[in-house]
């Protein structure tokens, strides 16, 4: 606890958010020098983005008393699933490097992911410009949305880079590897199911 | 402080101000849409009105029909009123009826337990849909007061029972059954044989007794003299305007008609809730998954093959 205390008095944290937004090498550096600071900042960077998340996109609709579920239920939702992905996602860019014959550590990876998330916290002050303005702001939404998409990609490809030594268009790869795998999944899930359900419905 | 960190921090009380802002902004926006759209199940304070819908045919359903042993059919309809006579927050309650009726047994029993209700001094309206004919009906005269749509189909006071008969057609394609039953009437209302005097002699007997407890029922229900029903309880259908004639139904009016009547009749005011089908959209959606299964739309359910050999207070045309 009075390690926690310190930590957050030496500001270090700061510093990592710092090089969140302007270099992604430093970056990775830090996680490896900080462990358990870029562990727990990460979690809390996830809290933050889901709240944000229901704030910026509840901006949209006529909310009712039903925003007091989602701002709790669905933030305490959104951060499992988050969490979740996050978790999911980093183990299997790890197996990735593995098999490409580098030391594994989806602790540093499962850090960078989890810090590259900070950047969707400028989502609603963005959204909420073109909101107040009454200017498009789902069209908006949508488009800092992907912005921030590629910034974040970004972020994680040149920190695997940095973690391994690896070229950009290598670490790039190990970064599209989940993807590629969940669409191979899903789409032989599809055909599975297809054929799953012509079978049934034929049978009835 | 250092420069970098001084930016990051103002960064972070931007984002922090925008949020509080967003919140503001969404609270203001809650108060002006308030009672307008995306109303989801909110948690309704006061007395109010219950609302149970009764749809289609009425029978009761096998709950393993359904998935994740949801209640269906009369059963669904029993329970749904057990949680409104339960429910302190409910002081009246509308049946929205729209069904040609159905079996004798599941119709009694609804019967019997809106009767039930009745007696605890909460008053029931009913409000007929496109048709509320036999079991609808019967449904209907235990409530307090009978709405009807002028167009609404009701009446058809009487008990119908109907068995193919096969036999010709099992005789052309040469199919011979072979029966070894106990006695004389285990096979009664077969399909593979016409049906003998004696026969249709028993059948008429509970037929008429279903009808005389329907009468007494209705008489009930509605307060008033079997003779003053017996001249409209020979099966005829009709409209809402004769039903009114009739004093079958107390008046003609809408949904919305029924419920400010629920509403008057518990001396509630007037921007008391409605509690809808206390069903979730998830086992709706479950309950129509499991209709879709089984191809029970339109026409197939109308033909529905278990209709034969039952003994309904039905509208059957």
């Amino acid at each position: 606890m009075i390690a926690m205390i310190d930590s957050i008095k030496s500001l270090k944290w700061v510093d990592l958010f710092f090089y969140i937004l302007v270099d992604s090498r430093s970056l990775a550096n830090i996680i490896v020098q900080e462990k358990k600071l870029s562990l727990y900042t990460g979690f809390i960077i996830i809290a933050l983005v889901s709240i944000i998340e229901i704030i910026t996109f509840s901006l949209f609709g006529h909310e009712t008393q039903f925003f007091f579920y989602k701002i709790s239920y669905g933030c305490i939702f959104l951060f499992l699933i988050l969490s979740l992905g996050v978790i999911i996602y980093s183990s299997l860019i790890d197996l990735f490097l593995q098999f490409r014959g580098l030391s594994g550590n989806v602790n540093q990876i499962l850090n960078l992911i989890n810090c590259s998330l900070f950047i969707y916290l400028f989502l609603l002050p963005f959204t909420y410009i073109f909101k107040v303005l009454n200017f498009a702001p789902v069209f908006f939404y949508i488009l800092f949305f992907g912005i921030l998409i590629v910034w974040q990609s970004l972020i994680v490809i040149q920190g695997i880079s940095e973690f391994h030594r690896i070229s950009f268009a290598e670490s790039m790869l190990a970064f599209l590897f989940p993807f590629l795998l969940c669409g191979v999944v899903f789409f032989f899930s599809f055909i599975l199911i297809l054929i799953i359900s012509i079978g049934f419905f034929s049978s009835i | 402080m250092d420069k970098n960190r001084k930016i990051i921090i103002s960064i972070l009380i931007l984002i922090l101000l925008s949020t509080v802002l967003a919140i503001i902004d969404i609270g203001i926006n809650m108060q002006k849409s308030k009672g307008k759209m995306f109303q989801i199940s909110m948690p309704d304070l006061g007395p109010g009105v219950g609302v149970l819908k009764i749809y289609g045919p009425i029978h009761i359903a096998n709950d393993s029909n359904v998935p994740f042993g949801l209640s269906s059919g009369s059963d669904a309809v029993i329970e749904r009123l057990h949680e409104m006579e339960k429910d302190s927050k409910i002081k009246t309650i509308v049946l929205r009826i729209n069904s040609p009726g159905g079996t004798v047994a599941a119709t009694q029993e609804i019967f019997e337990r809106l009767m039930k209700i009745r007696k605890k001094n909460i008053p029931i309206v009913a409000s007929m849909g496109e048709m509320a004919a036999s079991g609808g009906y019967y449904i209907a005269s235990a409530c307090d007061y009978i709405l009807a749509n002028s167009g609404t189909i009701t009446g058809s006071i009487g008990v119908i029972a109907v068995s193919p008969n096969l036999k010709t057609l099992f005789e052309k394609i040469g199919i011979k059954m072979n029966v070894i039953k106990s006695g004389k009437y285990k096979d009664l209302l077969s399909s593979f044989r016409d049906i003998s005097s004696d026969e249709k002699k028993l059948v008429q007997q509970i037929i008429d007794s279903s009808y005389n407890k329907f009468l007494k029922d209705v008489s009930l229900g509605r307060n008033i003299a079997i003779a003053d029903i017996k001249p409209y309880a020979d099966g005829r259908i009709m409209d809402g305007m004769t039903a009114v004639k009739c004093k079958l139904i107390d008046g003609i009016g809408t949904f919305e008609d029924a419920v400010n009547k629920a509403k008057e009749l518990a001396k509630l005011p007037e921007d008391a809730p409605i509690f809808e089908d206390s069903k979730s959209s998830l086992e709706r959606f479950l309950i129509s998954l499991d209709g879709l299964i089984k191809g029970n739309f339109g026409l197939i359910q109308r033909f529905n093959y278990n209709n034969f050999n039952m003994i309904e207070y039905r509208y059957l045309p």
